[in-house]
C-alpha cells in the first residue's frame, strides 16, 4: 500500500461527529486521486455498529452507506453527464463521472487496498439523495447518502485541536508558501483547494499535498484587476465570506465576446460560494447539492415552487484566473452553460464531458455588496437589465392594482347606493299615443307629485317608431305655481335592407333630464309633430324617474382609474422586454 | 406614483360622488333649465 499523501483535511482517525442525531467515529480512510486532485473517503462507524462513508471532495461533505438495488445498473460507459437514470423507483441525474485511482488506505477498512486499484465512479443526484456507483467490483457497489455541511456534522477530535471550532469560530487552517515561479507569497485557505493562480506572475500552481506543483508557468496573457480585492471579508446571507479566487470568463455570441467575473468565496464551515458580476450586476451563487432533473435543451421547469425559464445557453471559457480554486483550474477551460431564470434567482447548469453541476444565483444590489465587504471603490455602473434582476415594477404594479380595486369597489358601492338607496324611483309610467296628424298636437300626462326637491328628473320615451321621425317639445309644469321647464327631443328610427344586409339608423327611444326640480305637483305636456314618412300612430311609453343614477359617470370613473394600472403594467412589461432583449431564446408571454 | 395614484383616485371618486349627487352626466341631454311661468295652469291643461 502506498503512503497517504498528506493533505490539509481536519479529519483524522478518531474524529467524531453526528449524522441524523447518531454519533459516529472515523475509523479509516481511503485516498483517491483523479485528474483534478485528491479526495478522501473516510470510513465511519455509528454507535450501533453500522458502517458508512464520509466523502470529502471539492469542499463538499457527503455521508453515504452501501445499499442493495434490485434494478440492473447501467454500464459506466453508457453513462453521460446530465443523463437521467431510474433506480428502484427514484429518478437520478448523472452529475459526475470520474476514473480515479485509490492510492492509499489507513485504519480500519472493509477491504484491502494493497497496492491500490483503479476505480470508475459515477455520482448521481436527485432532489434529496446522493448516489454513487462504484464500478471497482462486479456487480458494482451502490452507495446512497446526502450532502451535509461541516457544522451539521458537529465534528470533534479534529486533526489540530488548536484549530477546532470553539465558540462558533471557523476552523481556519491557512497554509502559506511562495510561488515556485516568482516567489510571491501565496496562501491556501481550505484543504479543498486544488490550485492557485499567482496574482504576480500569472502562474497556476497545483495544490494536492504539502508539495505544490507549477502547472502553468506565467502563461496568462490577459491581466484583470478584480474590483473586489482578494482577501476581502464580508458577510452575506449571515455568513462571513472571504474572497479567495477570481476568474474572468467569457461567452461568445455571433462573434461578440460577453465577459463576466466570478469571485470564489470561502467560509470554513459553509464551504464555497460565488459572487458573479456582469456589467455592474451582481449575484451571489452557491452550488446546488440537490439539483433539478432537467434534460438538456428544456425551455423551462419547476423547482422549489418556482417556475424557471431558459434565458441563455452557450459555451463559457475561462479567460483569466487569480487566487485559489477547489479544482485544477486552467485558462481555456470550456463548459456548456444553460441559465434558467426566475428573478431574483437564476439556476445555471455547467456541463463538461465528465461532470454537470448546478448553481443557484440570487441577485444582489451593488450597494448591498459594497456594504457587506466594506468596499470604498466606486461601484461598477450597471448597464441594462440583467437576467435575474428583480423587476421593481412588479411590486409597484401590484400595489397600483390594489389601489385600483379599492377605489373601483368603493365607486361601485357608491353607485349602488345612489341607484337603490338614495331615492332613485319611477314617479310616472304612462302610455301615450302620438296620432298621425299633419300638424302639431299635444298630449298631457297624468299628474305626479314630487315630495321633495328632485336633483334630477329623467324623462324617457320608449316608442314603437319605425321608419319615421318624431319631434317632441316637453314642458314640465307645476300645477299650483305654473312654474314650467321645457326641453326638446328629436326621435328618429329608420331600418331596411340593402341586398342581404340589414341596416338601422337612429333609435326609437330617447331620454332627457330636468335638473333641480322643486317639490310640487307636476304634469308633463308633450307637444309633438310626427313625420309623414309612415302614416301610423306611434305608441310611446313615458317614464319619469326621480334622481336616476347615471351609470355613464361610473364608467368614466372606472376608465380614469384604470389608466394607472394600465400604465404601470406597460412599464413593468417594458422592463421585462429589456431583460429578454438580452436573451436569444424568446421573451415574455404576456 | 402610488401616492399620486391614491390622490388622483380619491379626488376622482369625490368628483364622481358629487356628480352622482348633483345628477351630472356627460351623456344625458339636459332639458332647458330656464323656468317659465305658465299662466292659469292650475288644474287645467296647457295650450300653446
Amino acid at each position: 500500500m502506498a503512503d497517504l499523501l498528506e493533505d490539509s483535511s481536519l479529519l483524522q482517525i478518531g474524529s467524531e461527529g453526528s449524522f441524523r442525531e447518531r454519533h459516529f467515529v472515523v475509523i479509516g480512510r481511503i485516498q483517491l486521486q483523479y485528474r483534478s486532485g485528491l479526495w478522501n473517503e473516510w470510513h465511519i462507524v455509528f454507535d450501533d455498529g453500522r458502517g458508512a462513508w464520509l466523502a470529502e471532495a471539492a469542499g463538499e461533505l457527503i455521508v453515504s452507506a452501501q445499499v442493495q438495488v434490485s434494478d440492473p445498473l447501467p454500464a459506466f460507459e453508457a453513462l453521460a453527464p446530465a443523463m437521467e437514470v431510474a433506480l428502484d423507483g427514484r429518478r437520478f441525474t448523472v452529475t459526475d463521472l470520474q476514473t480515479a485511482r485509490c492510492i492509499a488506505g489507513q485504519g480500519e477498512l472493509p477491504f484491502r487496498v494493497a497496492a491500490g486499484y483503479d476505480v470508475n465512479t459515477a455520482d448521481l443526484r436527485s432532489s434529496d439523495r446522493f448516489l454513487t456507483i462504484d464500478y471497482s467490483e462486479a456487480p458494482p457497489l451502490v452507495f446512497v447518502g446526502q450532502s451535509v455541511t461541516f457544522a451539521e456534522l458537529q465534528l470533534g477530535k479534529l486533526k489540530d485541536h488548536r484549530l477546532a471550532p470553539t465558540g462558533g469560530t471557523s476552523p481556519l487552517a491557512v497554509r502559506a508558501f511562495n510561488c515556485p515561479h516568482c516567489a510571491a507569497p501565496l496562501t491556501i485557505h481550505s484543504p479543498a483547494i486544488e490550485s492557485i493562480a499567482c496574482g504576480s506572475c500569472g502562474s497556476i500552481i497545483g495544490v494536492g499535498n504539502d508539495n505544490v506543483q507549477l502547472l502553468v508557468r506565467a502563461a496568462q496573457a490577459l491581466r484583470v484587476v478584480p474590483w473586489l480585492p482578494l482577501g476581502s471579508v464580508g458577510t452575506l446571507a449571515g455568513v462571513e465570506w472571504q474572497a479567495i479566487g477570481f476568474m474572468r470568463r467569457s461567452t461568445y455570441s455571433e462573434g461578440t465576446e460577453y465577459p463576466w467575473s466570478e469571485y470564489l468565496l470561502f467560509n470554513a464551515q459553509a464551504g464555497f460560494a460565488w459572487l458573479i458580476e456582469y456589467q455592474g450586476h451582481w449575484s451571489f451563487a452557491r452550488t446546488l447539492a440537490s439539483p433539478p432533473a432537467v434534460s438538456p435543451g428544456r425551455a423551462g421547469f419547476r423547482h422549489g415552487g418556482r417556475d424557471y425559464r431558459l434565458f441563455s445557453r452557450g459555451s463559457a471559457e475561462v479567460r483569466y484566473v487569480v487566487g485559489e480554486f477547489y479544482w485544477r483550474v486552467a485558462v481555456g477551460d470550456r463548459c456548456h452553460v444553460d441559465d434558467y431564470i426566475c428573478p431574483p434567482l437564476m439556476l445555471s447548469r455547467e456541463l463538461t464531458a465528465g461532470e454537470v453541476s448546478w448553481s443557484q444565483a440570487e441577485y444582489l444590489e451593488p450597494g448591498e455588496l459594497s456594504a457587506a465587504f466594506g468596499v470604498a471603490t466606486p461601484a461598477i455602473p450597471r448597464v441594462g437589465v440583467y437576467a435575474n434582476q428583480p423587476n421593481p415594477l412588479v411590486d409597484r404594479h401590484r400595489r397600483v392594482c390594489g389601489v385600483f380595486w379599492k377605489l373601483a369597489l368603493t365607486a361601485i358601492l357608491v353607485q349602488l347606493a345612489f341607484a337603490y338607496l338614495f331615492a332613485s324611483q319611477v314617479v310616472l309610467k304612462q302610455a301615450l299615443v302620438f296620432a298621425e296628424l299633419d300638424e302639431e298636437a299635444s298630449v298631457r300626462s297624468q299628474d305626479f307629485v314630487l315630495g321633495s326637491r328632485a336633483r334630477t328628473l329623467l324623462v324617457r320615451h320608449s316608442t314603437d317608431l319605425d321608419n319615421n321621425w318624431l319631434s317632441l317639445s316637453s314642458t314640465l309644469v307645476e300645477k299650483n305655481t305654473g312654474e314650467a321647464y321645457t326641453g326638446v327631443q328629436e326621435i328618429s328610427y329608420y331600418s331596411g335592407s340593402t341586398g342581404s344586409e340589414r341596416w338601422y339608423e337612429g333609435s326609437p327611444s330617447d331620454e332627457m333630464v330636468f335638473n333641480g326640480v322643486p317639490a310640487g305637483s307636476y304634469y308633463l305636456l308633450v307637444e309633438y309633430q310626427l313625420g309623414s314618412d309612415r302614416r301610423v300612430a306611434v305608441v310611446d311609453t313615458l317614464e319619469i324617474i326621480r334622481n336616476p343614477a347615471a351609470w355613464s359617470n361610473l364608467l368614466l370613473l372606472l376608465i380614469f382609474l384604470a389608466i394607472f394600472p394600465l400604465w404601470s403594467r406597460w412599464r413593468r412589461n417594458a422592463f421585462e422586454a429589456r431583460r429578454w432583449n438580452e436573451s436569444d431564446l424568446g421573451g415574455e408571454d404576456e | 406614483m402610488i401616492k399620486f395614484n391614491w390622490l388622483a383616485g380619491v379626488l376622482a371618486l369625490l368628483l364622481f360622488v358629487n356628480a352622482q349627487y348633483q345628477g351630472w352626466s356627460l351623456f344625458a341631454s339636459a332639458a332647458g333649465t330656464q323656468a317659465a311661468r305658465v299662466a292659469g295652469s292650475s288644474g287645467r291643461s296647457f295650450h300653446k
